[in-house]
Order: C-alpha cells, then structure tokens, then sequence
C-alpha cells in the first residue's frame, strides 16, 4: 500500500462516488488482504473478514483525519474486524455453510496452496502463526507493518507497558519454539 | 541472526508470494454496491441527521464551493478541542474558469437583492449540470443576513463574554463598526436539506426553461456551528471581517481554494496563524476574499477567531495589525 494522498479520494468515496472506492480499494486490496490473510486463525474466513473491513471503511471513512498515517489508521480498523470475527464464532458456522455451497472458493484454496507451500520454506511465520491473537497482532505490527511499539500502543488502544510485554513474551516464545523445532531436526541455526 | 531480522525477512518472503485474488475484486464492488442500495433506501431525512456533522460540513462543502476532489492537495490543519480546520488546495484546472464565476457571482448577487434581510436562499445553475468539476451538484448558497448596527446591542447578543468584549468600535483608526450578524465573514450557510432542493429546482428549470432558478431555504436550528462577525468599513467602502466562530460539538471544517491562491502560516504574538488569499472566491462579489485564521482556547471553549476582507487592496499587513489590536 502507497503512502499517498488518500483523503480526497475516502471523502468522494463517503460521497457514493463508485470510483472513489475503487481507487481506494486498489491502493488497499492486496495490504488488506495480506494482513488478514496472517491474522485470521481460518483462511477460508479471509474474504469475508475482508468484506467486514471494508464495509466498516465505508461506514468510517469520516473519522479519518488527513495527517493522520493512514496505513497505521486502518491497520487499526483491520485489527477490530478480525477481533470482531474472532467474537463473533457463529458466523464462521454460517460460512462454513456457505462455502459448501459455493464453488467459488477456487479463490480460496489458491491462496492457501500458495500459502501453504511457502510455509514450507518459511520457518518462523509458522510458529507465529500459531500464536493467540493478541501476541500474533503486536509481532505482526512490528516486523510486518514496521510500527514502533509506541504506534502499536496507540494503534490497539492499549498502554505501552502492556504492547512491550507482549513483545516480550512473544519473542521469548518463538525463539523457545524455534529452537526446540531446530532441535527437533536435528539442525544448528541458532536465534538470539 | 537475530529473531527480529529473521522474522522481517520472512514476512518480506510472505509478502512477495500472497496476493489479493482477483475474485476478491468483484465481490467487494458488489458489497460496495449493496452498501449503497441499503444508504438510499433509507429514509432520506433520517439519513441526513444520522450523519456526523462533521462529514455533513465536509460534504457540503464540496458540493456547495464547486471543486472536485480530485487534485487536492493538503495544504494546512489545525485542531484545539473539539475544532479542526483544515484548508486544501485544488488544481487551478479543476476549477470553474473566470467568465463562469463571474456569471455565478453575478447571479447570486442577483438572488441577494430579492431576499429580504435574514433571508437564505439556494441558487440553481442548468448551464453549469455538465461541468465536471461540481459533480452534477450545480447549487450554490446565497444569504442576505440580518445585520444589527448598534455596537451595545450587538456585543450584548454575543454569548460569550470574553468574545463580547474585544468588539472594538473600531480597527485600524479608519474602519468604523457597521454592523454585526450571526454569520461567518461572507454570510454564506452550508447547511440544509439541498439534494432534495437540488431534484426540486432541476425541475422547475426544465419545466420553466429557467437557466438559473433558486428557492429560498431555512437553516436549520440544529447547526452546531455559531458564528459572530463584526463588520468595519472605511470611507473608501472597504470592509473588514471580525469573525469568531465557535461549536456545540466536534467539529471538522474543510475548505478548499485553487492552488494558485496563496497561503501563509504566521506568528502572532505567540500563536499560529494562516494567512490565504483566494482570488477566485465565488461568494465575494470582488471575487477576492482574504483572511487570517487562529484558534484560542478560553475556559476550555474552542474559538476560531478571523480578520478577513473582500476588498481586494486591503493587505496582509493590514489584517495581521487587525488581530493585533484584538
């Protein structure tokens, strides 16, 4: 995602301006889709959480103030969509349904064919992928979206004390889990 | 290596292998539309007032000043309490050229001298439903306010006594008090049920064969916006603008003028202010407006104070002695 201009466009977008939204969408698809792609616990679950994020875009585009950095504001709204979801166990029910109904979940199984293949040569994502949300969220932020952990406090609503031990203990759990995993092959590449 | 590198390294892997498929795109216009059908069969007036006010300032704003979004660049904001202000500039070539505002200025001139004082109305021009650059939204405001001459009187109808009291009897040794009115400097009001004004004079522009037709409107009482603006003029009829602008709830204002215009941000006496000279404003009759914005904050009340003026050779340093002597 560019860091550019998008307020005019979220402001004609609110304005039922179609055009708008499909600029917006474009400069954001592939951003939104890659972090709810590794947030949500069920990747069959992507486009419907994808759906919940930019429907809660419309709704609170007015609440975007310029200046503000937009990629840390709607990182924000990505966050509180995939917790809702998470609260919200019952609509994965309904979707599972659904996507017995629907064949087009072609889309769906070629995202995760492409994800689980690089899983394969990935080492750490996978731990981390296993992570509760609320760690996953904070080393996400920070070595995905490169937020410092005082953005990260601002950006979860949460005091900075709380974002820096989870930091803490998340990192203590990977390097546990990755050492243990290398171990466990037998291998000799060593984390600090 | 260390964690933290191996982690951003693969999370750079991560992000150079996923994408958003393309069957994504399609479903979110459809819920793009869905969510647009669901917005208009609401009921319309229920609509309007569920809005935040602020995105009703924001909207209006745009359809009613006749720039469209596009091409603007940011060009200052400024927040204290419950008030943010904020100024964009927009493309000199996405603006309306000379001879169309001239017309327009011209015509809301005219609608002025029919209204009565206190009188708001909302000018339709047919000519102008192509221009891309009003969305379709061909409307602008016009007001001819109530102006109360008697300085006491005057101060006495301000509510806020800290405002009340700085209304000089007069600025710059030469500009005499005129008259006060419950206005922003140019009188013009942004609020009001317009996209159903805007169906009803389309109508009777086609039905009459009326290029400009225009219906008079009533602000609404639940305007969260206050203005007070203290009028002055010298011999040579050159006015200046006092203003000072307050609101019941949070606020984001936003403007825009064309880029050729010119901005400047200014100390004075310790607080920041923004000068802008916009030569193409079409709500000034000289099409010139110019002014110096500031914020205070007084008793935990946001107040946006401005000296302004739409005689084109009153100068910057004249408006900066202004807010001085306030």
């Amino acid at each position: 995602m560019k860091e550019m201009d998008i307020h005019p466009w979220l402001i004609r977008m609110s304005q039922g301006d179609e055009e708008a939204f499909q600029i917006v969408y474009q400069m954001t698809r592939d951003h939104a889709y890659r972090f709810i792609y590794y947030l949500v616990p069920n990747k069959q679950d992507v486009e419907d959480v994808m759906s919940e994020v930019y429907l809660e875009l419309l709704r609170s585009a007015n609440n975007y103030f310029p200046g503000q950095n937009f990629r840390a504001w709607f990182n924000g709204l990505i966050i509180r969509q995939v917790r809702n979801w998470k609260r919200k166990g019952w609509r994965r029910f309904r979707i599972w349904d659904r996507l017995k109904r629907v064949s087009s979940a072609e889309s769906d199984r070629a995202a995760i064919e492409q994800f689980a293949a690089l899983e394969d040569q990935l080492e750490l994502l996978p731990i981390v992928s296993a992570l509760p949300l609320h760690l996953k969220e904070v080393i996400v932020l920070r070595y995905y979206q490169d937020h410092s952990l005082e953005e990260i406090a601002l950006l979860l609503q949460i005091p900075i004390g709380t974002v820096k031990s989870r930091h803490h203990r998340a990192l203590k759990r990977l390097r546990h889990q990755y050492q243990d995993k290398e171990s466990a092959k037998g291998a000799n590449e060593y984390v600090y | 290596m260390s964690i933290e590198a191996k982690l951003k390294k693969e999370f750079e892997q991560y992000k150079q292998t996923v994408s958003c498929p393309p069957s994504v795109d399609s479903r979110m216009m459809a819920l793009y539309r869905g969510h647009r059908v669901h917005e208009r069969e609401e009921q319309p007036m229920l609509r309007r007032w569920n809005l935040p006010k602020l995105a009703v300032i924001s909207i209006l704003a745009a359809a009613l000043l006749g720039f469209t979004y596009a091409g603007v660049s940011f060009l200052f904001q400024e927040s204290k309490g419950n008030i943010s202000v904020m100024m964009n500039a927009v493309s000199d070539d996405l603006t309306l050229n000379k001879e169309q505002q001239l017309f327009i200025s011209r015509a809301l001139a005219d609608v002025k001298q029919q209204l009565q004082s206190g009188e708001d109305a909302i000018v339709y021009f047919a000519d102008l439903e192509g221009e891309e650059v009003l969305q379709g939204k061909p409307l602008f405001p016009v007001s001819k306010p109530a102006v109360n001459k008697n300085l006491e009187s005057w101060k006495q109808s301000i509510p806020y006594m800290p405002i009340a009291d700085t209304v000089p009897r007069k600025v710059l040794d030469h500009f005499a008090f005129e008259g006060g009115m419950k206005r922003s400097p140019l009188g013009v009001v942004f609020f009001g049920a317009f996209e159903e004004t805007l169906d009803k004079l389309k109508q009777e522009s086609k039905d009459t064969g009326k290029k400009v037709v225009w219906r008079k409107t009533v602000p609404s009482s639940e305007e969260p916006l206050k203005s007070y603006t203290s009028i002055y003029r010298d011999s040579k009829q050159q006015a200046i603008y006092i203003s000072v602008l307050t609101a019941s709830e949070k606020i984001r204002m936003e403007s825009m003028m064309p880029s050729s215009s010119a901005y400047e941000q200014l100390d004075i006496e310790g607080n920041q202010a923004h000068y802008t000279r916009n030569d193409n404003n079409l709500f000034s009759g000289s099409l010139t407006y110019q002014e110096l914005m500031w914020m205070e904050v007084h008793g935990g009340k946001t107040y946006v104070f401005s000296a302004a003026s739409d005689s084109p050779k009153i100068t910057k340093e004249q408006l900066v002695q202004v807010a001085k002597e306030l």
